[in-house]
């Protein structure tokens, strides 16, 4: 952090001056999603989905990505909404998670942005109860809320652990 | 434990590398030694091998493995000489010496400490053979053909100390070989009291300055209390550096780090699915222009030639000859039979038969486990043997060869055979089987591979803890093979093996189910059959069997077991694929066949986790993808699903 603040309206800095971090901006429904940059690997167009079979639903399945077979993942689905029908618009989004791809299907890709990391505030608490582990924080910019998304929380539980133990008996043999 | 981050990590690793190699080589040549003691050329290749590890040692300073290596030559020196002869003990001795290297290099690797009270063993017991003082001789600089280290060494007495005058004189080369001459001299450093001068006057002008070539020399003046073999022992590595390379020259091989043959081999395999994709492009180029679609599908023809040629080479490159999965056991077989009384000879064929790195490297502990049990279990007391009018000798066959696509390794040998009433008893009265069931004699013997089967009545430490045989077939079924036992009482046992000749590339049948398309490992595969209504059997309502020559299958209706989202209107019609895995035979419900195929195996958990029941996928000519079955997890999940069959929705 430098010792020259941005000035108070300037919430936007351009590219040249390095202060602040940028995002890529998203629609999930009605809200607005931010992530990483330096996460994104590439915008890929919907293609072929195989499924994987006996996962949770949000895992959508896997695609071919130049050779290199990465999971694809519903952010709706992960985050409880309603699934929309996938057509030659949707996008996936690449991203780089640790060392593994994860493609991340969205509603719409919206822009990329340069924030101020200190504008970004953790998530307030809420009644209801959301699954907050997925959530880093929020940031007001131009009227809008935006939302940072915790990749690492979103890819970290293997899902087919339940299952492998579940499935770790030993086999009788079948006369 | 050694601290081995005070050693450059690179030349570590080359040390290691070379350090593994040499170990195979001079084990290989002890025991071709023990067989022909007159053998003046294996002498040569052990002596060989630890001079390069000692002066490796020296070379990234590891002073105490260094001075190990060098009493063990000095012994081997003799050998040489012919001062010493070849005995039993001797070739104990040195093999024992083997096992400390190893010992060392894992502590290096960072495995596990080394076995320090066997290296003080070892030491003593090589010393005790070359005779009392190990420092009589020194053959050292005797075995230098071409010393690039003009050393000249002047010695003045003064009270216990030396003075030497050395003179360092490298190739220009040194440094792009990877040799550093700073090293030398903080290890001379070491020795004591040094002053150094560096000799510039042969530097160029900065224009015609190499960098990466060496212009200089230095003179040292040495003052200390170490002997003058001391001092060899430090300028050794560089003195014997031509020695080495030279041998590497003309063998004209590299060291390629798997990592990048893998890489090498994805981008091969990339090329055969694009190819197979502008195959597919080609025949609508014919539909709009004839002419155009011809000369483009000539163009096709001519790259797809090359590109074949291209994966064949590049998986040629992965293809190892087995014999370094054979080597480790014949020295099992001897130690073994110094330890037991049993004597037993293993003949060796077909080592040269080639088969995929990564399969021969995971080999080794399974054959390992098939030779001790063929030892432990197989081959009979010496008394017993000649009582039943066989050799007083046993006799284990390990073989390989090529055969149908596959690479096959039997072990055999000449013992008392698998009594199978033995192991059904055995089997029952641990609860495996229940009393009823009959078994034919090949059925008995896969009970051998359950888990918890132990047949071994006393439990030794060469094997037989109980965890043998089904560690065994996991090992083999990882690397997609098989196992088979055949045996005949009284006359001896044989374990077959067959494995495919590489893990990257499968033969694999695509079928449908629903709308996904899966891939069979073809290896698995008995028959497909289309039944007729009367061949569907249920048990209870809801038990499917298929019945196929009057024998009654498991059915596994693959939609079911991955809750597959059914199409509409439903098949009614499905084929059966039938299936073997672990001597069981299954029926699998497929709704279509489309195509058997050689498949390119792309990891699952390279960017997500193992599936259950799924092995592996693979990228089609239209750039989908398509999962490949694992039979064994497939069956967990079947099977489980069994359990709670209210659950499955």
């Amino acid at each position: 952090m430098t010792d020259q603040k941005p000035q108070e309206n300037a919430d936007v800095i351009d590219i040249n001056g390095n202060e602040g971090k940028q995002y890529v901006s998203f629609k999930i429904a009605e809200e607005t999603y931010i992530l990483d940059i330096r996460k994104v690997r590439e915008f890929i167009t919907y293609e072929r989905i195989t499924i994987i079979p006996n996962l949770p639903e949000y895992y959508k399945g896997v695609i071919n990505l130049r050779g290199s077979i990465i999971p694809v993942m519903d952010l709706r689905l992960r985050f409880g909404y309603e699934q929309l029908d996938y057509h030659e618009r949707t996008v996936i989004m690449t991203l780089n998670i640790g060392d593994k791809l994860l493609g991340l299907v969205v509603d719409k890709v919206l822009d990329v942005l340069h924030l101020p990391e200190d504008r970004i505030q953790p998530p307030p608490e809420t009644e209801k109860v959301i699954e907050r582990q997925f959530l880093e924080g929020i940031c007001e910019w131009q009227d809008e809320m935006l939302i940072l998304i915790n990749l690492d929380t979103l890819f970290d539980q293997d899902p087919s652990l339940q299952l492998i133990e579940k499935t770790q008996h030993s086999i009788t043999p079948i006369q | 434990m050694i601290d081995s981050s005070r050693f450059d990590p690179e030349a570590l690793k080359l040390f290691l590398e070379e350090a593994g190699d040499m170990e195979d080589q001079i084990e290989e040549s002890l025991l071709l030694l023990e067989n022909d003691p007159s053998n003046q050329e294996a002498v040569n290749t052990a002596f060989r091998g630890f001079h390069t590890i000692k002066g490796g040692a020296g070379m990234i300073g590891f002073e105490e493995l260094q001075q190990y290596t060098h009493q063990v030559e000095s012994l081997l020196s003799d050998v040489r000489g012919g001062e010493k002869s070849t005995s039993p003990e001797l070739i104990s001795a040195l093999l024992g010496s083997i096992d400390c290297l190893r010992s060392f290099c894992k502590d290096l690797e960072g495995i596990e400490s080394y076995d320090q009270q066997g290296v003080a063993a070892s030491l003593e017991e090589i010393q005790k053979l070359s005779g009392t003082s190990a420092d009589i001789g020194e053959p050292q600089t005797e075995a230098d053909p071409e010393p690039t280290v003009q050393s000249e060494v002047s010695v003045s007495n003064e009270s216990g100390f030396s003075r030497f005058l050395i003179e360092l004189r490298f190739p220009e080369e040194l440094l792009q070989e990877g040799g550093d001459p700073l090293l030398l001299l903080k290890d001379l450093h070491e020795l004591g009291e040094c002053i150094v001068t560096a000799h510039v006057h042969s530097i160029p002008q900065l224009e015609i300055l190499d960098p990466s070539k060496l212009y200089l020399h230095w003179s040292v003046l040495l003052n200390t209390e170490k002997s003058e073999e001391d001092l060899e022992n430090v300028l050794m590595f560089f003195l014997e550096r031509p020695q080495v390379q030279k041998k590497e020259d003309s063998g004209g091989s590299i060291h390629v780090s798997n990592f990048k043959l893998d890489k090498l081999m994805n981008l091969v395999g990339e090329t055969v699915i694009n190819q197979a994709r502008l195959k597919e492009l080609g025949q609508e180029f014919r539909t709009l222009n004839r002419k155009l679609g011809d000369r483009y599908q000539q163009i096709i023809d001519d790259s797809d030639i090359v590109v074949r040629e291209l994966q064949d080479q590049v998986m040629n490159i992965r293809m190892v000859p087995i014999k370094g999965a054979f080597l480790p056991l014949q020295r099992i077989v001897r130690d073994y039979s110094v330890k037991s009384g049993k004597k037993i000879k293993l003949e060796i064929s077909g080592g040269e038969t080639e088969l995929d790195k990564t399969v021969s490297e995971k080999l080794g502990g399974p054959l390992k486990h098939l030779i001790r049990n063929a030892m432990d279990h197989g081959i009979e007391l010496q008394e017993e043997r000649v009582k039943n009018g066989k050799t007083p000798e046993g006799k284990i066959e390990l073989k390989a060869f090529h055969s149908e696509g596959h690479v096959f390794i039997e072990v055999q040998d000449d013992g008392a055979g698998i009594d199978a009433e033995k192991i059904k008893d055995i089997a029952r009265s641990k609860q495996l089987l229940d009393d009823e069931t009959e078994l034919s004699e090949e059925e008995a013997f896969q009970l051998l591979f359950l888990p918890g089967f132990s047949t071994s009545e006393s439990i030794s430490d060469i094997s037989g803890r109980g965890v043998g045989m089904d560690a065994v077939r996991q090992d083999i079924e990882s690397l997609r093979g098989a196992i088979f036992i055949k045996s005949e009482l009284g006359q001896g046992s044989t374990f077959q093996i067959k494995l495919p000749l590489t893990l990257a590339i499968i033969e694999g049948m695509l079928v449908q189910v629903e709308n996904q398309i899966f891939t069979i490992p073809l290896l698995s595969v008995l028959e497909t059959l289309k039944p007729l209504g009367h061949q569907h059997k249920t048990l209870q309502k809801q038990g499917e069997v298929i019945e196929l020559r009057g024998e009654y299958l498991p059915k596994l209706n693959l939609s079911r077991i991955f809750n597959l989202q059914k199409v509409d209107p439903p098949n009614l019609d499905p084929l059966v694929v039938v299936v073997e895995q672990a001597g069981e035979r299954y029926g699998l419900l497929v709704d279509k066949i489309l195509d058997q195929q050689q498949v390119v195996i792309k990891s699952m958990e390279e960017n997500f986790f193992q599936i259950p029941g799924i092995a592996g996928a693979t990228i089609l000519g239209d750039g989908g993808v398509s999962l490949i079955l694992d039979l064994p997890g497939l069956l967990k999940i079947a099977l489980q699903n069994r359990q709670e069959p209210l659950e499955v929705s």
